[in-house]
Formats: structure tokens, sequence, C-alpha cells
């Protein structure tokens, strides 16, 4: 058996494929396999991939060929790639393009390939009531309200389909990126966001136009959306995860392209316009009056002739938006997020429905390009005094976490940390108020919780983006898409368990590239020999696995 | 018994021994004692024997150099399947229509051989099974050096697929700890496995009943295979009540041994697999007939060079076992003779050609197929052959999942093998040079996220026992073995007596890069846990009905270490003040009965006591309701979850309740907890007839008592239901017309 000890991959029976980061062609070796496989961790020396039949067939749909992917794996093995993952790669690899959804006249076509197929789909239950009349051997008519749900179907079936369908217009929108910000910054986009753009409309084709685009968390994804609807000149709904991401996504749009202000407009709980540009949350659109209501503000999907939707944060879908975008498949799509990874496995949704990866750069790439900050991470295990230890030991377990969170020792390790980055940008994250009013009165820094109105918190986010504040305190509002790309320490003093989803949106708020290259600082406060140390754990094997440096400081006893 | 003759002679007849005395030069006409006492002398005669082998025709020299290499003793089948495999047989034999006797027979008069018959055997029905050469013969046979079978090697494969040595060891260790986890086996009374347990056992394997894939080859009933061949191989053994399959040694005590005595003993364990087959053919299978043949296989593989890295065919191989065995060697123990294929006026050559293209198409369906498999099984699970596989780009197979007929199945694909070197060392252990293992070197790295990725290649037997110590594994894959550090594993690997410091230095040792600073901060702090943790016994603990009475104590006086609101655990040599002490609670003893409980669960306090336990168990078992407690499914089957066992909650209930358990209660909390008694139902067919002249008429009649099982009641008759339409038609006969609805 031949050995290359030179390669970076080791290619495994199971599908996984493990990547020797020292290895002298390991960054070659990542390029060359980041199209066609999922990375599911990337602890300090060796990461982990996964070839998927999502992953083969999101290569396929980005033009990828079999041969690429069998030569990429080939040329990088350390041993001998395993024959059935060739084969399986190969059966997977062909599958894609098998059928094939295209427009005739009012109707659509599901094209299958050959005849056998044809038979096998008429007789599968999730496509057979799809199909309407069968036009000939191989050529099915279909209803295009039946479009999403059709292609979930194939999925399923595992024959995905190209959709070439295309898309109907929305209205006009002349809309332009400066190459000067309001704020008086010059704009242009970076080269990995313009190959987003690009693969993401292939100018204007049928097989372009709906899609994921994933990058790191700060690495500018609202400028890739901003460039997007540049391209299609069209109206636009951009949907979000939550209210302080609608107003970022207003500034932005503002800040970088020619629009006037009226153009836009918020749909949310608050206030309900629509504009050319219209920036509403996930929420609000889920929302229904009881559980097996309608949902009153779908409306909105068919308010004004949209040309293209943006799904932000496209792993948060929720299951209702999935629903209503089944019937939107007329129009462009373009997800955007940093992972595509969903906690519900509703990956399949995503690549049916919103449309395949269309691209996607590895943080790693881009920290080491200097494009997002690198980051390291820090557990500081605090000891509780002797009367804490003692609440905690005969509390009841339910209350047990909230007793470690609130260790009040944690507020001296807190001034200290101020005290050693003093001259830095920093954040303080916690989950329970009083706490955070405590470190509020003793740090003298703002405190911002979801009571705080949004002009205030605006305020305050816009004083610290200009330095007028060095710092902030912040309940769980911090945790999902600010804006602050100055703060570069954030220190946590409590959590919610073993949240990862929260802590990768913490850690998000510091990674936006630093001017003078620094790296960011993560200081997480745990009590020491407590529960709370367990649910750390979670989140410190999340980190590592997502390749942050992770180190753990145990303060002495008292 | 020593493999001398003399210990053999008595269950011969004289006849078949005067033969034998013949060849040795022996006159006609003594007795049998005679011709033993004859024989025994030349046999200690060294020139007498040489003379003798000396006159041996081709074959028979071979046949004895052959039982030398098996140690003396041979089965008469293999003994003529391999002279035959080596092209070198006699061909009279094969025109007998009991080839084998007549085959044994021959060498038994040559005076070499001597047949191992047991005593009753001799008159009735004499068993030529077993063949034996005379210690003294086998001293003046030389090593035998037996040709090569003419198998042409053929090209490098496109690609190819082999085990590791320590990934073979990898499985082995890892299967039987999964035993030692489950604590055995359990066995049924006849002996076999309980099909519970060894799901249990393919859960904790992460297998598939069906069949796994290995490294992309499908490996049929996995848990019976590996089951199988440890029983026979005697890693595992049956306990002293014969009611488990056990362990035979710990695993560490296995896992010392070298790499080749652990395989070649589960080697041998598969080679008598009598349980499992390599494939599931339709029809019958005949267990002997596997094991010979994986016998035969071996034989085989032993019979190619053991000095080269030589690739062949498949192909080849099939062609040539076909062409030399397939007129002896069939998988169902039947093979059709030529006679049956004799027709009136067709030459014997064309009737010959007729049998061998039935039989070649019989060896197609079959022999060829589980020859297949056997390669893609146990010969390459046991790291014995490198196979070689074309590469095949069209499929059309369900992708769903890895199943037999995936594009992961990689059997059909197998073009060529060649034996590995762990092969040849466990084929030619005579010729075996060095050891297989590696020295301990660095051969794996730690994660900052606790797993530790080890390389195959380069891991060392003691590394794997330390790893197996103190890591919990995730994954085997071809090259690499995959761990995890969790507190759990590493407790069970101090537990096991060594210490931090030589935890943490072996894992150093063993690591390619520095261990990460979390990893070994987070080690060191369970490890430093661990040992703070102390057990106190004779323990005083005084409980307060509340903290200010507690405070008030303390303030008087009272030593001892405040534990919550309530609690005050006692200096030890603290004596006790009586006068604060309202009631003594001595756990070792029976605790108050306090309970009534209904049929329905409900359960009620009878009085207050202030044991700590009483409360502990009812939140345990049981849903709060109001001031009372209920029994329900969901809290049962929540307890069971957590870990309780029923006889818990009886237990409990037994010493707590001021009566005895309601039965019914009993039998549903014994169901809630999974044990579900069986009881059945099924709808039935009465006859009722309320005056009691006409009930007996019916009930006593001759004609028609046939019709009913039994009498439910005095009025009520049960029907058997076969019999309805006939009761009908003899009611009808007696004019009685019975209403259909009866309401009870």
């Amino acid at each position: 058996m031949s050995y290359f000890p030179e390669n970076a991959l080791i290619i495994q029976s199971d599908r996984s494929v493990l990547l020797e980061v020292h290895s002298p062609r390991a960054d070659e070796a990542r390029v060359a396999i980041a199209p066609f496989t999922e990375l599911i961790k990337s602890p300090e020396h060796i990461h982990t991939y996964r070839i998927s039949p999502l992953s083969i067939w999101n290569a396929r749909a980005a033009g990828l060929t079999i041969d690429a992917m069998l030569s990429a794996l080939h040329d990088h093995a350390k041993y001998p790639m395993p024959e059935a993952v060739a084969q399986e790669i190969a059966a997977l690899g062909q599958r894609y393009g098998l059928t094939t959804i295209d427009r005739e006249g009012e109707y659509l076509q599901l094209k299958t390939a050959d005849v056998p197929l044809a038979e096998l789909l008429v007789r599968n239950e999730h496509v057979s009531p799809l199909l309407g009349k069968r036009i000939s051997p191989t050529v099915f008519q279909v209803n295009p309200a039946y479009r999403g749900v059709l292609k979930q179907g194939l999925l399923s079936a595992g024959y995905p389909a190209e959709d070439l369908a295309g898309y109907i217009s929305g209205d006009a929108l002349a809309i332009k990126l400066r190459e000067t910000t309001q704020t008086g910054a010059s704009f242009a986009l970076r080269d990995y966001q313009k190959e987003a753009v690009e693969a993401f409309y292939q100018a204007g084709a049928v097989r372009g136009g709906s899609g994921v685009i994933v990058l790191p968390c700060g690495a500018g994804k609202t400028m890739v959306g901003l460039a997007a609807i540049a391209s299609v000149q069209e109206n636009t709904l951009i949907l979000t995860s939550n209210l302080t991401s609608v107003h970022q996504w207003q500034r932005e749009i503002l800040d970088k392209t020619t629009l006037p202000e009226d153009a836009i407009a918020e749909y949310s709980g608050a206030v309900k316009n629509t504009a050319p540009i219209t920036l509403a949350t996930y929420q609000i659109l889920s929302y229904r009056t009881h559980r097996d209501g309608e949902f009153p503000h779908f409306d909105l999907f068919n308010a004004r002739a949209w040309g293209l939707i943006i799904y932000d944060e496209v792993h948060l879908l929720p299951a209702p938006i999935f629903r209503i975008t089944a019937e939107l498949q007329a129009r462009r799509r373009l997800g955007l997020t940093a992972t595509l990874i969903r906690e519900d496995g509703r990956e399949g949704d995503v690549f049916t429905l919103i449309g395949p990866k269309r691209y996607d750069v590895p943080w790693r790439e881009l920290e080491g390009r200097g494009f997002i900050a690198a980051a390291e991470c820090t557990e500081i295990r605090v000891p509780q005094d002797a009367e804490q230890q003692m609440a905690y030991a005969v509390a009841p377990k339910r209350l047990q976490f909230r007793i470690a969170a609130e260790n009040p020792r944690k507020f001296a390790v807190v001034k200290d940390l101020l005290q050693q980055q003093i001259g830095h940008r920093i954040l303080v994250i916690g989950e329970y108020i009083e706490q955070l009013e405590t470190v509020a009165q003793l740090t003298r820094l703002p405190l911002i919780t979801g009571k705080t109105p949004q002009r205030e918190r605006d305020r305050r986010y816009e004083e610290f983006r200009d330095g007028k504040i060095l710092g902030l305190i912040l309940s769980r509002v911090g945790n999902f898409a600010l804006d602050l790309p100055d703060a570069d320490v954030l220190i946590q003093i409590s959590g919610k368990y073993g949240s990862r989803q929260e802590e990768a949106q913490r850690l998000g708020r510091v990674l936006r590239p630093k001017s003078d290259g620094r790296s960011a600082q993560f200081f997480s406060l745990v009590s020491l020999r407590t529960c709370e140390e367990d649910f750390a754990r979670h989140r410190q094997l999340f980190l590592a696995e997502q390749g942050y440096s992770y180190h753990i400081q145990v303060l002495a006893q008292i | 018994m020593g493999l001398r003759f003399e210990n053999y002679f008595t269950h011969l007849t004289t006849p078949l021994v005067a033969d034998m005395a013949r060849s040795w030069g022996v006159d006609k006409g003594l007795s049998q004692r005679q011709y033993v006492v004859a024989i025994s002398c030349i046999l200690n005669d060294p020139t007498q024997i040489q003379r003798l082998i000396a006159g041996l025709k081709p074959y028979e020299r071979l046949a004895l150099e052959i039982a030398k290499s098996e140690g003396g003793k041979i089965s008469t089948r293999m003994l003529a399947i391999i002279l035959q495999l080596l092209g070198v047989e006699d061909p009279d034999f094969k025109t007998q229509s009991h080839h084998d006797d007549a085959f044994a027979l021959a060498l038994i008069r040559t005076g070499v051989f001597i047949p191992d018959i047991k005593s009753n055997e001799r008159y009735y029905n004499p068993n030529y099974e077993i063949l034996i050469s005379d210690e003294r013969i086998l001293a003046q046979v030389e090593q035998a050096q037996l040709p090569h079978i003419p198998l042409v090697k053929t090209t490098t494969p496109e690609a190819d697929n082999y085990r590791r040595p320590a990934s073979v060891i990898f499985s082995i260790l890892g299967f039987m700890q999964a035993i030692a986890l489950l604590g055995g086996i359990k066995l049924t009374k006849s002996g076999k496995p309980q099909v519970n347990s060894l799901r249990k056992l393919m859960k904790a394997q992460r297998w598939e009943e069906n069949g796994i894939l290995i490294d992309g080859f499908w490996f049929p009933q996995p848990t019976v295979g590996m089951i199988t061949a440890f029983a026979n191989s005697g890693v595992l053994i049956p306990n002293s009540d014969k009611s488990m399959l056990v362990l035979a040694n710990p695993v560490e005590a296995f896992a010392n041994r070298s790499y080749l005595i652990q395989i070649g003993q589960i080697l041998s364990g598969f080679i008598v697999a009598n349980e499992w087959a390599e494939w599931t053919p339709t029809g019958w299978i005949d267990v002997d007939r596997y094991i010979e043949a994986r016998r035969i296989l071996l034989e085989v593989l032993k019979l190619l060079p053991s000095d080269n890295q030589d690739w062949y065919s498949l192909e080849d191989l099939e062609q040539f076992l076909f062409e030399r065995i397939s007129d002896r060697f069939s998988l169902i123990g039947f093979i059709h003779s030529v006679r049956q294929f004799q027709t009136p006026g067709v030459s014997q050559i064309e009737i010959e050609q007729r049998w061998r293209e039935q039989r070649q198409q019989d060896w197609q369906k079959r022999e060829k197929q589980w020859l297949r498999q056997a390669f893609a099984t146990w010969l390459y699970l046991l790291g014995i052959v490198e196979l070689g596989l074309t590469r095949s780009t069209t499929t059309s197979a369900p992708l769903t999942s890895k199943n037999k007929s995936s594009p992961s199945n990689q059997t059909d694909a197998i073009v060529s093998f060649r034996i590995t070197e762990l092969g040849r060392a466990l084929l030619h252990p005579e010729l075996a040079s060095r050891p297989m293992e590696i020295i301990p070197q660095p051969a794996w790295i730690v994660q900052p996220n606790f797993e530790i990725l080890v390389y195959l290649d380069q891991i060392a037997p003691a590394q794997i026992i330390f790893l197996d110590r103190y890591a919990e594994r995730i994954d085997i894959q071809q090259h690499t073995v995959q761990y995890r550090l969790t507190r759990e594993s590493v407790y069970q690997g101090l537990e096991k007596g060594s210490s931090l410091a030589e935890f943490i230095d072996l894992l150093r040792t063993g690591a390619k890069v520095a261990l990460p600073q979390n990893v070994e901060i987070d080690i060191s702090q369970w490890a430093g846990l661990r040992e703070q943790i102390t057990i106190r016994r004779d323990t005083q603990i005084l409980e307060f009905p509340d903290p200010q009475t507690m405070q008030s104590a303390m303030a008087k006086g009272l030593n001892g270490k405040i534990l919550g609101d309530h609690f005050v655990l006692l200096e030890q040599n603290m004596p006790l003040i009586d006068s604060w002490i309202e009631q003594r609670i001595c756990y070792d003893k029976l605790l108050a009965s306090c309970l009534r409980i209904n049929e329905i669960g409900e359960v009620k306090q009878t009085q207050a006591v202030a044991d700590l336990l009483l409360e502990t168990q009812l939140k345990r078992w049981m849903e709060p309701r109001d001031q009372d407690w209920a029994l329900t499914q969901a809290s049962v089957k929540l307890a069971i979850q957590a870990g309780n066992k029923v006889s818990d909650i009886l237990e409990f209930l037994e010493v707590r309740l001021t009566h005895p358990l309601p039965p019914v209660l009993k039998v549903a909390l014994t169901a809630w907890a999974g044990s579900e008694p069986t009881v059945e139902m099924a709808e039935i067919v009465v006859l009722r007839c309320t005056n009691p002249e006409v009930f007996r008429a019916i009930a006593k009649s001759e004609k028609l008592r046939s019709h009913f099982v039994g009498k439910l009641a005095p009025d009520l008759l049960l029907v058997q239901r076969s019999q309805l339409k006939k009761l009908k038609q003899d009611l009808a006969w007696l004019g009685i017309n019975p209403l259909e609805q009866l309401k009870i």
C-alpha cells in the first residue's frame, strides 16, 4: 500500500476526511477539498471534513466535475483513498443533473435522464403526487406552484434537480455601490466578496440567481448582500434574525449604496412599511396569534414585486419561512450564513429551497489574509468563597447553575481584566441582569439590556463605534448581529448553559479585523468546581473544534 | 496419547494389520498380536523405516510429509484434497465410489499410516476420517518442501485495501471490551447466545444486525460471526453455571500477547465457526463443508510462494480450485455423479462433458461466490490478505444508507489478492523472522477538543493498552483510531492503580505534538477532584427545624460543620448533647412505615417522619399531588430511565407501607418498568340459554357436545369457533334459531 507522508489528507471509509494542519501541503489540500466537503471541526492539529450527498451536489451545482473531486483527493491523500469512497463520490456526483426543471410556457417541465429514472420517480411517494401530465417517456408537466416541494421530493428520492426554470422579474431598482461611503471612507468589495456575488448571480443566467454564500463571521456578508442587490437591480426583501440586524443592514445600505433613505423600509413589530428595499425579521414573519392560525405577515412576500429575497443567517431560518419559500421559487433567493450546518438537520431544505452553496471561503484563509481577526480564548476558573460553596452544594440542582454563574468573585476578576486591557475596546456580556447591573456600577460602563429603548441602544453603540466610550456591558442582546467593529476584548461573565450558538455569536462580536492587526481576546469566567465548569466544557469543545486557541487559567482558592 | 501405532492397533481388524505388516516385510499367517509385535520391532529400527519410505510412491511420500507438517495427525479428506491441489494424487481412487476410504486404506496399507478408529466403530462402520503416522516414522521424514501451486502472478491492481495488524488488534480488543462492559453474553438453556444479549453487543459496537461494511467490504452478521469465532477460539468461555459467555482472560492480559498469538487464536475460531457463514445462499448450509472450505482455502494460501509480494487473480484462484478439487469438494456436501448423466447412445466423453458443465454451473453459483466472500470477510478482517480492486464509475445502486447493495460495498470489485506480512507470519510460523510489533514511539495527536487521533502504522501494542485504559474509543478506520478523553475514562484509568503523573507522562511520550494546555489542566483538575472525595464513616449529623435554631445551637457551643440551612456535621469527637435531640434516626435499622397506597397508585403519608430518605425516594418514583403523591406510569418510567430498578421501589414500599402492596399495582409497577407480563385476549362465541332444562339438554347432548369447548357459567357455553356453522345447523334441526346479539 502506497504512502505519501508529505500529503495532508487521510481519507476514511466512512467518508470523513482528516486534514493534518501542520503538513507542508495542508493549505493546498484545504483549498482543493473545500468545494465538495463540509468542514465538521477544525481543532488545532487535525481538521475533520465530511463528504456527504449534499456536499457533492453542492459542488456539482457549482460546476465541479466528479473527476476534479477525485483528483483533489488522490493528489493529497497520505494513504490511498478507499475505493468505496471514490465509488460513492462518482455515484453521488452522477445523480446531480439527472433531473432538471425547465420552464415551458406557463408550466414547468421535469425532465429525467432516462425512462427507468422516470419510472422510478413515478413510483416515488414524495414525487409522484407532484407530477402532472406525462408529455413524453422522460418529461412531465409540473404545476409551477409545486416547484419547491418537487425539488424537496426529488432530493429525498436521491435525484436532486437542477432548477433551470428561471425567475420572474421584480420591479426595477436603480442602485449602485459607492466608492466613497457616506462617512467618507473609501469602499470597494474585497476580491472574495466579488467572487461570491459573481458565483451567485452568474451574470443573470438561469443557473445562477439562487443559492447560499458561506462566509465566516466578520467577513462582510452584508457587503455581499448589497452587491447582490446591485447586480439584480430589482426590489429586494431582506430577512434577518433580529431588529438590531435590520438596523445594521439599513445603516450599511445608506452608507455604501446610492439608495436614498426613503427607498428603505422596516417591517417589524413597531413599523410595517414597505419600500423597494424592505427589511424584516424572521420573528415578525413567523408570528401568528395561535398555533394553528395563519401567518398574517406572509402577505409581505406579495406586497411588492420582489426581484430578490435575501435570507440573512440562513442557518437560523425557521420552519414557516421554509414553507413560504417553497412557494417563492420563481424569485431570486440569496442565503447568507457562516455555517451550512443547522441544529435541526434541515440542510436539505436549504439546498432545495434557497439553493445550493455557491461560494465559501474557510475562515482560516481570511484570517491568514487579515480579513478577520485571530481570536484567543481564555477560560478563567474562579473559585467560590466558602459561603458560596456551601450555598451551591446544598441548593436544588436547578438553582446551582445560577449560583455558580453569579459567583461574586467574578466581579473582581472583571475589574482586573479591565485594568489589564486598558486601551482596548471591551464588551462585557452576561446572562443575568442583576449581575450585569453590579458590573455596571463597579466599572461605570453603560449597560444595554432588552429593556433599553432601541434609540438608547443605537446611541450607545454609536458612542462605542466612535470611541467615546471604551466599553459596553451587554445582556443577551449582545448575542446577535451587533456591528461593533472595533471591539477586541470580550468578557463573558455568565452564559446560557452550554449553548454553542451563543458562544459563536458572542465570539463573532470581536472577530472584525482590527486596524492594527491585533488578535481578539475572549475571556470566559467560570466558577471553579461547579456545574458551570461542565457547561463551559461544551463551549470549550466547540471553540476548540472551531480552531480557536483555548487556554485555561485556574485562580487560586481564597 | 503419543503418536505410536501401538496405541491404535487394538481397534483394527486383523486383515488390515496384516496388510500393514506385509509392507514392513513381515510374513503372512501370523496372529494379530504377532503382527503388532513385529511392526513395533521394526519401528524401533530407523534403517528399516528409511528403506520403507524410500520405496513409497511419490504421492504416498508427499502424504507423509504433509502429515508431518500437520503434527502427524491429519484428516483423510484434507490430505486427499491437498494432494489434489498439488496435482499429485493417484488418479485411480477418483474412479472408486468411496474414494476417501479407498485413499485412506491405500495409505494405511503402505504401513506408514494408521486410522484413528474408536473401539465401537471397529466392526460395524470403521471410520478412516483421521490418519495418524508414528512419531518414529515421522522422525525419518524430511520437513515437507511442498511445491507451490501453479498460480501465475497478476498485475498490480488499480486500487487496494488492507488492514494493518494494529487495526486488527483494535477490532479484537474493542469487541472484547464491549463484552466486558456488558458483563458477558447471556446464554439460553440450550447454550446459545441470547438474542437480546447479542443485540446489546451489536448496539455497543454500533453494528447492524444484517451486516456492516469493513473498509468497504460487506461482513454479514458480524455479531454472530465474532461471538462464534471468539467462543471457538477459547477467548470466550462459559461461566461456572453455563448461563453466560465471559472472557477467559481480562482484556489487558489478552492484549499483552503478541499480535501473532492474538490474531492466530481468533483465526482458529473463525475457521471452525459453525454458527456463521460468509454469505447466506438460498437453501441449506452444510456447516462442516464450510469449515472444510475454510481449511482448504488456508492450505491454498499456504501453498503460494511465501517469499514475495506478488498479486494473484481471484478468478485464477477460483478456476484453479475448480480444476483441481471440484470433483471432490462442494459446499453442500453433494456432487452429482457422472453416472447420473449417462444416456444410452451418448459417448463417455460427451457424458463427462455434460457432467462437467453442470458442475461448473453449480460451482459458479456457490463455491465461486463463497470464495469472494471469504476473502472479503475473515481473511480481510484478520489482516491476512490485501485485496486488489477494480475501478468502476458506474452504479445505479440506492444511496440512502450503507447496505449490501450500496456503492460503498466493494466486495464485487475484488479482482486480486496478496498475502500480507501478517498473513505470511500466520500461515508460515516457521518462517516468521521478526516480531510484527512496533516499538513504542510518538503515535498520536491529542487535540484541544480532547480527541486523540492515533496513527495505526505507528502504534505499539503497549500503547494500545494504555489508550484503551484511559480513553474512550470512538472510531476505528483503516489508518486511524480516534479516542476521546473524558472525566469518566480518566477516572477509570486511574482506578486501575497508576498515578496522574504516570498517565500524563505516557500521554505526552506517545504524542507527536505538545499536549494542549487546556487538556492538561482539565485532566489534572479531574484527577484532583477524584482525590478530594473523602468517604466519612461513623458520622453524626444533627438536623435542626430551622436555620435560627441551628445558629443558636452553634452560638451555644455546638462544634461542627454547617451543611445547608438545617444540618450540622458534628466534629468526630464531639459528644452529642441529648437536650438538643428530639428524635434519633438510625439509618441502619428499618425506617418507619408511614405510607398508604391504593390500587391506582395514590399514596398518602399516614404520619410525619423525620428521616432524610423518605422524601428523596418519593421524589424519585412518584409525582407530587397536592399534599400527597402518586405512582404513575410516567413517573415510574422516568425513574427507570434514570437508572433505578423496579426491585428498589418494591423494597422501599415493603418497608414503608403500613399494609401490603395491592397485587394489581405490583403487576402495574413491573409492567411500567418494562417487564410486561404476557396475557392473551380473543373474541369468543358463546351460547347462552337461560332455560335450565334446555341448557342441560344442549350441554349434555352427544350430538352437540363436540361443538363446545367448555362451560363458562350455569347458562353459558363456550363455542368452538370452527364448529359454529355446524352448531347453527344442528340448533336449526332442533328448531332453535339463536339470536345473534347477546348483551353481557
